[in-house]
């Protein structure tokens, strides 16, 4: 036989595909269980004074030795399948936040796209009691947030970081930065503490951005309609775990996470740590995290 | 389509398992080692599926892909998932009965012999031709799934029915 013509393949009956389904189905639901357990290694945890509202920092699957090698300082438009491949992946986390905190699962507020990067926002509204972000990146990378309730809208032409939220994947440290724009405010610009400006992707009266590195947020400048303005900004402290939410500017949701809590916050707390301690979500020396290191073994 | 789900995976299985089994055959030569291929490449796919990113309607390349990965050194990948295969439960259809397993030795003797006249060509080669020619994807897929421009593609298969060409004039080339 000298030709390039297709060899002809015996059907395979649907009973025997079948079998193989149903086999594969039931291998996967045993490894995803398994796999939660080791895949998270968490970065912060902390509840603001509410009990609610949570600032919780997940990595999922850091492997890549440069992270962040092809971040960008302003937003890239995605590529084809990046923003659904990350939606996807998000909604698969078993991400487990307070109640009244958004889920994974539901529909972005706002979606931030750097390079392979993005970074979903997940309520972050007048109408949510918090906020929940997810980044997926190359080679599986992947981070979730939720921190605590949305302060007050900013004015017009005006902004206010809501949340700086730090976290390290593979040891290299990166922030998130997500706020509110007020009405006229078509564009904003972050200028960091080390000089980088970094364009924010802004949607829903809110602005999204991340960078490499620690640097904190020392002023924006907004694009309006009457032209460019410069605000300062009074930058929270990067919240990198175990300290709280961030405080906003202009914020109305401070906490350090150490504030005493009612029976029934503490109850909500115990809940939380607890699908945090089944899902394998832990510090990077296998402790308890954030304010689940205060309770009660 | 979203992976979100395994309910979502088993669609996918559902939609694409027959190509990736025939790929697996054709590739290997072997039908029950391709039966196993295609529950490893499934397993390799749902583990990887954080990677996917279509960029065509079909998800196919891109399992394909998996498939081409886990095909070039099968020993290796049944190896990896073997406690799992050794749980899918044994076939219970006429498969195998005495008629379907004489079938079955025809179809295999048939695979050896096309998988024999492939000898003569490269593996770069002969891995356009299996993508290309005998799973019908599209040179810009398979330049995708190969990681090589699509000249390439053509190239190697124009190299590939050179080859056979020359077999054909004159059966001692090889």
């Amino acid at each position: 036989m000298h030709d390039l013509g297709v060899p002809p393949i015996p059907y395979l009956s649907d009973a025997r595909l079948l079998a193989r389904q149903e086999h594969l189905m039931a291998e996967i639901g045993d490894r995803r269980r398994h796999r939660q357990r080791r895949r998270f290694a968490l970065g912060g945890i902390g509840l603001t004074a509410s009990g609610v509202a949570a600032a919780l920092v997940v990595l999922v699957g850091i492997g890549t030795p440069s992270a962040f090698a092809a971040w960008t300082a302003s937003p890239t438009t995605p590529a084809s399948g990046q923003v659904a491949a990350a939606e996807t992946a998000c909604a698969a986390r078993p991400t487990n936040p307070p109640p009244g905190v958004p889920t994974l699962s539901s529909t972005p507020s706002l979606t931030d796209t750097r390079g392979p990067f993005t970074l979903l926002l997940f309520g972050a509204n007048t109408t949510s009691q918090g906020a929940l972000m997810c980044m997926s990146g190359p080679d599986g990378t992947q981070f979730s947030i939720a921190s605590g309730s949305q302060p007050a809208l900013p004015g017009p032409g005006q902004i206010t970081l809501d949340r700086l939220q730090g976290a390290s994947a593979n040891g290299q440290d990166y922030t998130i930065a997500e706020g509110s724009t007020g009405s006229e405010v078509s564009a904003t610009t972050l200028v960091l503490s080390d000089g980088t400006q970094v364009t924010t992707t802004i949607g829903n009266g809110l602005f999204l951005a991340w960078w490499p590195g620690s640097a904190t947020v020392t002023s924006a400048t907004m694009t309006t309609p009457s032209g460019t303005t410069t605000q300062a900004i009074d930058s929270p402290t990067i919240d990198t775990g175990g300290s709280g939410a961030t405080s906003s500017s202009g914020g109305s949701s401070p906490g350090n996470g150490n504030e005493p809590h009612t029976a029934s916050q503490t109850a909500e707390l115990q809940r939380f740590c607890a699908q945090l301690k089944a899902e394998g979500v832990h510090g990077p020396n296998g402790q308890a995290i954030g304010p689940c290191a205060s309770l009660a073994p | 389509m979203a992976l979100k789900d395994p309910e979502a995976f088993g669609q996918l299985f559902k939609r694409h398992s027959r190509a990736v089994y025939a790929y697996g055959a054709r590739r290997t030569g072997n039908l029950q080692v391709a039966e196993d291929l295609t529950s490893v490449v499934f397993f390799e796919a749902f583990r990887q599926r954080r990677k996917l990113q279509l960029s065509s309607a079909s998800a196919l390349p891109w399992l394909l892909g998996v498939a081409n990965n886990v095909t070039r050194n099968a020993d290796r990948s049944l190896r990896r998932y073997r406690s799992a295969l050794e749980r899918v439960p044994p076939p219970t259809d006429r498969a195998s009965s005495e008629d379907a397993a004489a079938e079955h030795l025809g179809a295999q003797e048939a695979l050896a012999r096309a998988l024999d006249a492939l000898r003569p060509l490269t593996q770069a080669e002969r891995d356009v031709v299996l993508l290309v020619l005998w799973s019908e994807l599209s040179y810009a897929d398979a330049a995708a799934l190969l990681g090589i421009p699509i000249g390439t593609v053509r190239s190697r298969l124009a190299s590939a029915r050179q080859k056979f060409a020359a077999i054909t004039i004159n059966p001692t080339f090889q």
